[in-house]
Order: structure tokens, then sequence, then C-alpha cells
């Protein structure tokens, strides 16, 4: 069998003579018992695949979480594949599938956040540090939210696929994804083969919102059995419709929140309960739940915390991560809360956070209290959000007149990323990198983690030339292949890139100290050993201050984001133009995943998805602050989704006078969130 | 059927089933190899191709109404001096496209240029937002879109935020 020409960058592109193509018969119903699987007959060159021919593991196993990698008599959710179709033509084979019948005992599970019994509980965490119960009989004021986020889709540059060949001995799968390292383990597991008998080469991956760390191994174990059954190549690419509708998105979440406050209006402590709809399955439920838990307070270390947070099962797509697992919608919880609390407590809402935000420290001890203080003054400066904030206030006193003009709102948040990349599994291994230089003075690094883009490559490519007086055209960074990089874990959080970055220029200094002492080539290896920490990771977490100012619409009332403005802070730089332009880039999708971005999990289709347009996208500044207390590069992936839709959120609130409902809105603004 | 058409200053005769789009004819038979099928509906513009002079997306253009028509994709678009102008424009705005929309990006900004004596500004915007992906910043597309409509470097300097 030949291989394919060329190493592609998208799986469209893979082209090895021969190639067949696959799609997936999914179930038609939300859960029950599989009765008949009618498919046409099938010509000679085609077959259809179901859990009965899988040689090795039937399950994708992540956990303690065991997800069919074909449902076999019973389906958990809607879109669930049962099988799969393979053939040489990609019509006929689409054709195959959409003409194959799958009757089920449909049964009415119940839907989305609604009150659940046991049955229904994947996972639980609770926290009490024991001031809250106190801290109730002291409160001047409470403030009580009720908050609820619903699903968004991570919307990456290219639907997930996979493409499978046989190389020799070996399959060998191109994968779009974040965890090469996981691909090959469970193909290997399905197959029932050793992990060295299956190589992983990532296809490009660009901007993926954590939406690609668990579902490849999925889809790439439907095309390696396709791939053996047919015995020959097979590319198996998800629509970009069947890409919304049944691969993970952001879980959908619901808080019941209460904040406490003093008589001067401080925060005295917080009692949150949150809960996320995890769909059917859940590989990511521990590290979802620890995310919110930790991040349950936001930045308001002072208040005294009793915390609750549920991972629900459902009959939804499996849900999970988005942007840095589940602290962006904790951290959501905790801003609205804040912005409540300021004007409970009559003080503006820089004032309020100012005094607020990390109160558990002496200011003279914390660097991330003056950085964040710096990144608030920095953000309403720009926004001019103290004058325009007093404006829109008189202006909404006036709502109730006739001719009124509509609603202006200005709303201000904060958020962090922790620079300390999450553990999602116990084999998940550490970042580290290999950095060798040769006899000509070539460099050649090998990193288990790396950037999702070309940009950040090249910096990394300057950074080591730099460093060791070479000329950027020599230094190679070797792709992320399973025989090529260090083996590690997910290779593509945004904490785990500026680990690498630091382990990169460590490893440079490590060769510049030996390199005129021993005989080329030389290799310097690195890597992250996590040591046990008792704090919570704040002070050298990457930081962002956002205000997001929006108007009405006159007639529909919904709203229209005038400008953003965000100012950060995520250690050095190596490229503030970099830098600023990921975080553009991030608000963007930030703002359009307030608004339009509803996932429709009853249907849809990437026509009513509604991700916002260039021309309908708000002007948004960006300011880096120096920051004297981190001296290596930070994490920015997570930043913007942090901050901007608390911001939105309360913004809304002020220009509606009153607190605005699920995010995101939907098309007329006003639409009941529907899991 | 057999379809007779222009891509790229070739004489192509292409062979397509009824309700093929024009899209799965140009990848199909390796004349865009460059094009991307994604939503397949039309909505995130990334299979945009030149269709007789006109930005199209090609997966709603059945593949018969291509029938005589002058297709121009990004590899013929890469030899024209638009795209000289394209790449110059992308690049001082500091624009990173990935491999899925920077063909459409590309076509599109080429339109752009080639026809800036005729579109105002905002028919540019509109051209350039036809193409939907979250791969990038967008600001330094919609600048370089300014920047080929014609805009003043002052003017799109005092409007962006920095």
């Amino acid at each position: 069998m030949s291989p394919p020409r060329g190493r592609p960058e998208r799986l469209d592109d893979f082209d090895a003579p021969g190639t067949a193509y696959a799609a997936v018969v999914r179930s038609p119903a939300r859960r029950g018992d599989v009765r008949a699987v009618i498919s046409p007959h099938l010509p000679r060159d085609y077959r259809f695949i179901t859990a009965d021919d899988i040689p090795g593991s039937r399950v994708l196993k992540f956990g303690a979480e065991d997800i069919p990698i074909l449902a076999a008599g019973r389906v958990a959710y809607r879109g669930e594949p049962i099988g799969l179709i393979a053939g040489p033509d990609r019509r006929r084979v689409e054709e195959a599938v959409a003409l194959t019948r799958v009757e089920v005992d449909e049964e009415d599970p119940p839907d989305g956040l609604g009150p659940f019994d046991s049955s229904r509980l994947i996972d639980s965490l609770s926290f009490d540090d024991g001031g809250t119960e106190a801290a109730e009989g002291q409160a001047a004021a409470t403030v009580k939210l009720e908050l609820a986020l619903g699903a968004v889709d991570h919307y990456y540059p290219e639907p997930q696929g996979a493409a499978a060949y046989y190389d020799y001995d070996k399959l060998v799968v191109l994968s779009s994804t974040q965890w090469p390292f996981h691909v090959r383990e469970s193909v290997a597991a399905a197959l029932g083969v050793r992990d060295d008998e299956v190589v992983v080469r990532p296809s490009y991956l660009g901007p993926h919102l954590d939406g690609k760390l668990w579902y490849p191994s999925f889809v790439a174990c439907h095309a390696a059995l396709c791939a053996r059954a047919l015995g020959r190549p097979v590319l198996l690419r998800l629509s970009r419709d069947e890409d919304l509708l049944y691969t993970p998105k952001r879980a959908p979440f619901e808080a019941s929140y209460r904040l406490h406050l003093d008589a001067e209006g401080r925060a005295l402590a917080v009692d949150a309960r949150m809960a996320f709809d995890l769909g059917a399955y859940a590989p990511l439920a521990p590290a979802i739940l620890k995310s919110a838990l930790d991040a349950a307070r936001g930045a308001y270390t002072g208040a005294a915390l009793r915390c609750k947070v549920w991972a629900v099962r459902s009959a939804n797509p499996p849900m999970g991560a988005y942007a840095g697992l589940a602290g962006s919608s904790a951290l959501f919880a905790a801003e609205r809360a804040a912005d409540s609390a300021a004007r409970a407590a009559g003080v503006g809402a820089p004032l309020w956070r100012l005094d607020n935000a990390l109160a558990d420290r002496p200011r003279r001890r914390s660097k991330a209290k003056a950085r964040l203080a710096r990144l608030i003054e920095a953000a309403c400066a720009d926004a001019d959000y103290a004058r325009k904030r007093a404006a829109y206030e008189l202006l909404s006193k006036r709502r109730a007149e006739p001719g009124a003009p509509p609603g202006f709102g200005i709303g201000l948040a904060v958020g962090y990323q922790l620079n300390r990349p999450p553990r999602l599994s116990a084999a998940h291994g550490n970042p580290s990198v290999e950095l060798t230089m040769g006899k000509d003075s070539s460099i050649l690094i090998r990193s288990s983690v790396a950037p999702m883009d070309e940009g950040a490559l090249e910096l990394w490519r300057a950074q080591a030339a730099l460093t060791l007086d070479a000329d950027p055209a020599d230094v190679t960074i070797a792709p992320m292949g399973t025989d090529e990089a260090p083996e590690g874990g997910p290779s593509t959080f945004s904490s785990g890139i500026g680990i690498a970055t630091r382990l990169i220029l460590d490893a440079c200094e490590g060769i510049r100290e030996r390199r005129f002492r021993e005989a080329l080539p030389i290799t310097v290896k690195k890597s992250y050993r996590p040591r046990p920490k008792s704090d919570d990771g704040l002070e050298d977490a990457s930081w962002a201050a956002a205000v997001v100012e929006l108007s009405l619409d006159e007639l529909e009332g919904s709203p229209r984001v005038r400008g953003v403005w965000m100012a950060a802070s995520a250690g050095k730089l190596l490229s503030e133009a970099h830098a600023r332009a990921g975080l553009r880039r991030d608000a963007a999708r930030a703002v359009s995943t307030c608004l339009r971005e509803r996932v429709g999990l009853a249907g849809g289709t990437a026509a009513s998805y509604g991700l916002l347009r260039l021309d309908e996208l708000p002007p948004t500044a960006i300011r880096f602050i120096e920051d004297d207390g981190l001296r290596s590069p930070g994490g920015l992936g997570e930043l913007a989704f942090c901050c901007i839709p608390a911001a939105f959120a309360n913004a809304l609130a002020q220009a509606e006078g009153k607190p605005p409902g699920a995010l995101p809105l939907g098309r007329r603004g006003w639409d009941e969130h529907d899991h | 059927m057999t379809i007779d058409l222009i891509v790229n200053g070739e004489d192509m005769k292409i062979r397509a089933e009824p309700a093929e789009r024009l899209a799965e004819v140009l990848r199909r038979s390796r004349a865009a190899p460059s094009l991307t099928i994604d939503c397949g509906g039309g909505f995130c513009g990334k299979c945009l191709v030149l269709l007789d002079g006109k930005p199209v997306a090609s997966c709603l253009v059945p593949a018969f109404r291509a029938r005589g028509s002058e297709v121009v994709s990004y590899e013929g678009f890469m030899s024209t001096q638009e795209a000289a102008q394209v790449e110059a424009a992308l690049t001082a705005a500091g624009a990173r496209l990935c491999p899925f929309c920077k063909p459409a990006y590309s076509l599109a900004l080429g339109f752009i240029a080639e026809n800036r004596a005729r579109i105002g500004e905002d028919e540019a915007l509109a051209i350039v937002s036809s193409v939907r992906c979250t791969c990038s910043d967008p600001s330094a597309v919609v600048e370089a879109a300014r920047a080929l409509a014609g805009e003043p470097g002052d003017q799109r300097a005092s409007r962006a935020h920095r």
C-alpha cells in the first residue's frame, strides 16, 4: 500500500493511492435500546463496520469513563456513532449512510440541568472552609444571582476528522488533535496492538479552545477500524454540521451564587452551587469540577467559601472543556456577583474590585494584587469607564420616558489564567523539551508541547537563535508526531506553552554553557516537574481586566457591542505583536459567544450557528502591562474568555436595568436558552 | 455529464454528477486543491472562487451552472499582480491566516484591490466579511481590506483602537 503524497496540513488534502472514505451511522434517538440497524446493500468494496468488528477494546477509556467507540445495543445520545460505512466513493458512502435506518425504542430522558437525582450524578466536589456559616449571620447584605451559560462551539478551523493508512507494519494516523499520544493509545487499544505499532501525525490544529482534547482519539479509532477492515487508506472527516451537533461543546452551566457583604460592602463569604451538564459521557468530569471549584471565588480570595459543584449526566452529546476546562464559567459567576456587590455597596465597580481582590494577602507582599490594580486602572482609563458608566446610569433613569434613547451599558470584569497546566489523567505526562546542537551548529528542538500556529513557532526559533547566536533558519522544531516528539500529555494547553518556552530557554542556556567545552553534538533535556504547591497559583497567574461597552437596538432591543478594552499581564512577552493579535482574535470570539453563538442541540446547521462576521465585530484595544514579578512567559489563551463574557453581562445589566438572562443570547436576544 | 469551463485560464472538461456543486467538482478534479469545503451551505465562505469575475461561494453553485464560465481559484490568483498587493497588505496588517481560509480571503481581497475604483469601503468590508474563520485577528484582515480599498493610512490608524 503506497503512503500518501507529502505530509498534508489539512485532512482533506490526504491523498494516498486508493484512499477510501468513511462516514458515521448515528443514533436518531436521544436514548434507548437499538432494535434494528437496516443498511442498504453495499457493493463489494464497501464495508459496514459495527462494534462486533472491533478487535481490541470496544471502549475509549478516559479516567473512570468508558465511552463506546461504536454503540452496541443501547444508545445514550442523539448522534452517537453506531456504525461506520467505508468505501472508495465518498458520495456513495454518504448516500449509504443516509439510506441506513436505525430503529430505537426511544426513551424520554430528563433534559438539561433541571432537577436531577443521584442516577444522573456523575461526580461532585465540595469545599467549606467553615467561614460562610458564620458570615451568613454577620452579613449586612447578600447578593443573590441565578446564572446560566449555554453550550457554545469551539468552531476550530477544521471540523474533526482523521485519516489512517498502513505503512509497512505500522498504522499511521493523521489527526487534528491536541493530544497525539492519547490518540496513539486509544487506536492501539481499539485495534488490539501495541502502542509502538501506531504512529500519530498531527495535522494543522489552529485555535482549538480545547475542543480537540480527547474527541480526536474517538474519530481516529473510527478511521483506523475502517483502514483495517478495507486494507486501504481511509479518510473520515465530519461535516461542519455534524461537528456542530455531535462533538463536545462548552458544558452548559447553571449556578446559584450568594455573596455575603459586611456593613462596608466588602466580600465576607461566597456560597455557590454550580452544575455542569456534561452530556452522555464525561471523560473530563474530575478536571472540570476541580477547575470550577478552584475558581469559585474568582479574584476575591479574602472571602470565606462554601461551594458545591456537580457534574450531571444528560442525553446530550459529551460536553466538556472550553478555553481551559471550566474556570471561565466559575469566573463569570464571580464577576457578575462582584458587579452586583459594588452596586449594593454603593461604590464603583473598579473600586469594589480594588478593595476586595486578593484581600487575603497584604498588598506589599502580593505582586499579583499590584498587577491587578494596574490592569483595572488601565482598562478603565482606556475605555473612559467612569464617565460613561455615570452617563449611562443617568440615561437608565430616563428609560421609562417617552422618546428616551435606547439603553447603553458599560461593564468591567477581571479574570485570570493559572500557569500550571491541569492534569487530565494519571497518564498525563509533564511538558518536556529536548534541544540538540549538531556538529554543523544547527539546532533541533523536540518538545512535547507546541504552540498551535506557525507564528508562535517562529518566536521559539528566534529566541533559540538569539540565545545561541545562530541563524533562525538553522533552528528546526521537530513535528509533533508520536515518533518525533517526546511523550507527553495534551500538547497545546496555553499554560503549557509558557512552560515549554521557559524550558527551551533553559535548555538553550544549558547548551551555551557546554558548547565551547564539549564536542558537538550536544543534547540538553529539560522537564517540568510540578512541585506540590500549597498556594492557589494566583501570584504567578496571567491576569486581565476587560471593559465592554454596548448599546441596545432601538427596535429589537438586541445589544450591539460598541467597543472592547482589555489590559493583560502574562509575564515576559516574546512578541507583543503576536500576543496582541492572539488576544484580539480571542476577544472577538468571546464577544461572539455572548451574542448569537447558540448550539441547537436538538438540530441546527453552521448557517444557523451565529458566528459573528468581520463587519459585526467591535473595535478592540489591547494593552499589556509590563510586569516585574513574572520573568517567564505566561499563558494567554484563556484570558479573553475569563473576563469578556462577564464584562458583557455587566454592561447588559446596566443597559437593560435588570440581570441578563442566560448567555449566549440567541438571535432575538431574548430567547430562553434550551439545552 | 461533462462540463466545459475555463479554470485559471485553462480549458477544462470536468465530469460531474447532476447534484454536484462547483466546489466538489473543483476539488475532486484537482483543479483547485487549495479550496476548502467546510460548511457546505454558503455560510463560511472558505470555498470562495471568482466565477466570471465575481466572488461566489462555490458550494452553493450547481456544477452545471458553471458550464461555459470562467473560474479563478487561489491557484490562478497567485499569478496575478493583485496577489502581491494582497500579500503585502496582509503582511503590513499583521494578519496570519490558516490554510483553510487564506485562499478565500486572498481572493476576496484581490477582488477588492482589482475593483477599488468602483466599490466603496462598506462594500469592501461586506465582501471580506463573507469569509468566516476563527484563526486570526479579525481586525488585521479588516485593515488589509481597507488598505486595498484605498482608504488612506492615517484614517485607518485613527479608526482602529491601539
